[in-house]
């Protein structure tokens, strides 16, 4: 079996000025693995189609009349490309695999990526409600999923609607009513084998959390603290590796993109300790821990336990925001998205095999430099011609390596372990005066431990070490030393995934002194000195 | 250059199909597509590809008392099993009734 990914999104290709925009559809599989899959030199995933992006431009037609159409384009155009998919589902194909067997292979419609009204317009979802089940659109706040909607559920209120109306306002009106767009007559998944759209329509961690939820959580803070506040809090924080630094705030930023939410996802809760309410607290900590906990590459059922356990949290403690007036509801679509999370891991596996984000990244390779190599007129033609090109080019030299590969033969590649720690080939300061040193770096202790420290060294070379009193009396031989503002030390690794190549983080270590151009910076170390140390997480209370 | 990539059999054909409404007929809309059988096919018929590809489901549990089921990649998950299963199902009883004639 195959099942089959497809994913839409609408992308802008010009960046400041016009409104040239393609609405590109991938395909990719879940046979193949997800490391592969995410990799956009793989060539994994694969563009299947450009939908039309024009606008309808008949003066006759009102604002709305054209938004359905629009949608009826949509569906009609998926239908025309997805058409095959149908009969193939049922009987099945032959297909020769990359190792040369023949194998029969059926492939399914499984996963629909996509973002919120994406998702609505796929599944004929009336825009607010869900996607994904019944619950009325005042119902969202609530705590468990409502009854599934079913692809045959959702075909029946169509049908229904449209036998009893005499206008196509009136079908409108009467899917409305009951959740549905109203607005499609025939939607494109309509016979689809074994596939149901709105189980296929999966949850989206970059939209719904980060961009969704998250975002949601960041304009509840202005009315718990004062921006200006909570910028000064935000600058007040130390500079530490890995976190980024907003110096400026965030009430500056405008437009903010996924990685930035992810940033400001790190400090958020550390940020407010003190001055929400204790529940308030507690909801941005559970709904923290959902979204972190959703992204595990690997879940098990205590790790889903524990993802429940969030979202339980959560739903104890959210009345809090309504009780001091931060929202009149909770009746988000995004927030009620987060239900059916486990479920969906479940079905389809975790989160990261259905990202958006991985799609995205398509848009760079796929349909926006496809763009820049056109002339800007009469663009698809050579959109198509040069992504054609590209994909012969990419498999030609995925066929020569595979040759290189084999024609090599088995050759066993010893990788050296990576060294613990590298420094920079020349020190930052050369010649310090030991005195200096103990000033500019604050370590008044620095010169009596290089003594202890030189004398350790000694017995390790087996001469006589010196006793502590003597020790006192000695004098360091040297009075200047070179020294370096940091180190990068290789961590060890938490995921070692043997599909990928290694991922070769490094941490960096500074300590440098205040200069003209530079502040201070000195990075706390803890170092495990023996073999019974073990790390474990730094408890605070919250 | 261009004329020798072009040569190279592609990965699949692209194929254009205009849309009209039918009270609108002067304004076309532009699909462009291939096939996603074609593009199945080439996914599938990677070489570079050939040893990750997994055709089948299975179950991955934490230890051996099967309790704690692990999901991870997709075939890990209960959707590709139960339809598998009712595909399976499926072709048995078709299966069936081919053979009913020869049976009885």
């Amino acid at each position: 079996m195959a099942p089959v990914i497809i994913a839409t999104d609408k992308t802008q290709l010009t960046q400041f000025s016009g409104s040239k925009s393609a609405y590109p559809v991938y395909l990719t599989l879940g046979n193949i693995p997800k490391a592969v899959r995410r990799k956009p030199s793989q060539q994994a995933c694969i563009l299947i189609g450009y939908l039309s992006v024009d606008k309808i431009l008949a003066s006759h037609l009102t604002q709305k009349d054209k938004s359905s159409r629009v949608q009826r384009l949509f569906h009609d155009s998926m239908r025309i490309i997805l058409e095959p998919l149908k009969e193939v589902g049922r009987k099945g194909m032959e297909v020769t695999g990359g190792d040369g067997r023949v194998r029969r292979v059926y492939p399914i419609l499984a996963c629909y990526v996509a973002d919120y009204p994406e998702q609505c317009l796929v599944t004929c979802a009336k825009y607010g409600t869900c996607p994904k089940c019944q619950r009325p659109a005042d119902g969202l706040n609530l705590k468990t999923p409502g009854e599934t909607r079913t692809a045959s559920w959702t075909l029946r209120v169509i049908k229904n609607s449209k036998a009893n109306s005499a206008s196509l306002h009136q079908f409108h009106s009467k899917c409305q009513a009951l959740d549905v767009s109203g607005t499609v007559e025939h939607p494109f998944w309509e016979g689809f084998p074994y596939a149901d759209i709105h189980l296929a329509v999966v949850p989206d961690v970059l939209h719904q959390l980060y961009q969704g939820v998250f975002k949601h959580m960041v304009s509840w803070c202005d009315h718990l603290l004062h921006p200006s506040e909570l910028d000064a809090r935000i600058r007040s924080l130390p500079l530490c590796f890995g976190v980024r630094h907003f110096q400026n705030g965030w009430s500056a930023l405008a437009q903010i993109s996924g990685k930035e939410r992810k940033d400001m996802a790190r400090i958020l809760l550390a940020c407010l300790v003190g001055k929400v309410p204790r529940k308030v607290l507690l909801v941005y900590r559970s709904l923290l821990d959902f979204i972190y906990l959703s992204q595990y590459p690997s879940h098990d059922d205590i790790t889903l336990g524990y993802l429940q356990g969030a979202l339980d949290t959560f739903h104890k403690h959210k009345d809090i925001l309504v009780h001091i007036g931060i929202r009149e509801h909770l009746d988000i679509p995004k927030i009620h998205s987060m239900v059916h999370y486990i479920d969906s891991i479940r079905l389809f596996g975790t989160t990261d095999n259905y990202n958006t984000e991985a799609f995205e990244r398509l848009h760079i390779d796929l349909a926006k430099d496809g763009w820049r190599a056109t002339n800007k007129r009469n663009e698809r033609p050579q959109m198509v011609a040069w992504l054609a090109r590209r994909e012969k080019v990419t498999l030609f030299q995925q066929y020569l390596e595979t040759q290189e590969l084999s024609e090599r033969g088995e050759v066993v590649e010893i990788r050296k372990p990576p060294q613990k720690i590298s420094l920079s080939k020349h020190p930052s300061r050369v010649g310090q005066c030991l005195v200096d040193i103990m000033e500019t770096h604050h370590c008044p202790g620095l010169i009596n431990d290089l003594k202890v420290f030189l004398n350790t060294c000694q017995m390790r070379g087996q001469g006589d070490p010196l006793s502590k009193r003597r020790l006192e009396l000695t004098q360091v031989p040297f009075d200047r030393l070179n020294i370096y503002h940091g180190f990068k030390f290789f961590r060890e690794e938490l995921i070692v995934d043997e599909n990928e190549e290694r991922l070769q983080e490094k941490d960096w270590v500074r300590a440098c002194p205040s200069s003209s151009n530079q502040e201070e910076r000195f990075d706390p170390v803890v170092v495990m000195r023996s073999e019974d140390c073990e790390p474990t997480g730094v408890q605070g209370r919250c | 250059m261009h004329q020798a990539i072009d040569s190279i059999p592609a990965r699949a054909l692209w194929k254009t199909r205009s849309l009209t409404f039918t009270d609108i007929p002067d304004e076309t809309h532009i699909v462009q597509y291939r096939d996603p059988l074609e593009a199945i096919k080439t996914l599938l018929g990677n070489p570079a590809h050939a040893d990750h590809i997994v055709y089948k489901p299975c179950k991955i549990f934490s230890d051996d008392t099967k309790v704690n089921r692990i999901y991870d990649e997709m075939w890990s998950g209960k959707w590709w099993h139960s339809v598998q299963v009712r595909r399976n199902v499926y072709d048995y009883l078709i299966w069936l009734m081919m053979n009913a004639g020869t049976i009885a």
